[in-house]
């Protein structure tokens, strides 16, 4: 199934992008997004003790079980205000 | 009303489009950008945001807002994009028929939207810049 990656502030700089697509199993949750990303990023490994996940603009935790299609968005510590 | 805007905030617009009835205070908080960070010079920020999901969770933070204090009306305004030094990157507007909820819901929704919500600033040096939190 297809999962679409937002990437954000420093980690969009880090990627030099703001999206990916990744083709993952059905079976797929999100722990298992985030193993993909760090080793086709490598350089954004070392943020994710501070990254927190969203799943269709929901924070979820890293069991949470993905569909076809879901957002994914990687957001670093707010510091908006 | 969340208002997320790449243009200069005017932070009377969002006083004066506040509903009112029946209220005896209106306090309104302004955050500007501040020229020092731990003593190095600023020369500009900029703000990131993921939208669809800001504006959500900021929808939810007024509804919170609605349910814990006695309050008429709420205007959340971020800015996004480039805000130079000393210009409104936030401004939060309260109406209340006594001052005190205002003065507690402002404070919570600013300890909630810096804490939650998914926007970014990014501090501009004179040599350098960096993601603040990052």
């Amino acid at each position: 199934m297809k999962i679409n990656i937002l990437l954000f502030a420093n980690l969009k700089e880090i990627a030099q992008q703001s999206s990916l697509q990744l083709d993952v199993p059905e079976t797929a949750i999100v722990s298992d997004i985030i193993d993909i990303v760090k080793k086709e990023i490598p350089d954004i490994a070392p943020h994710f003790k501070s990254i927190m996940i969203a799943v269709n603009m929901i924070y979820v935790e890293n069991s949470f079980k993905l569909n076809n299609n879901d957002e994914v968005a990687l957001i670093p510590p707010a510091s908006g205000g | 009303m969340i208002y997320i805007t790449e243009n200069i905030l005017t932070t009377n617009k969002y006083t004066q489009e506040l509903s009112k009835e029946f209220c005896g205070s209106i306090l309104v908080f302004e955050g500007i950008t501040r020229e020092y960070t731990d003593g190095q010079k600023v020369t500009k920020l900029e703000y990131e945001c993921y939208e669809p999901m800001a504006k959500i969770m900021l929808e939810e933070i007024e509804k919170e807002i609605f349910e814990k204090w006695e309050i008429h009306d709420i205007i959340i305004a971020h800015r996004i994009g480039i805000v130079d030094i000393g210009e409104t990157s936030l401004v939060v507007s309260v109406s209340s028929p006594h001052r005190q909820a205002s003065f507690d819901a402002i404070q919570y929704v600013i300890n909630r939207l810096k804490k939650d919500v998914p926007i970014w600033k990014k501090e501009f040096f004179e040599n350098s810049a960096s993601w603040v939190n990052s």
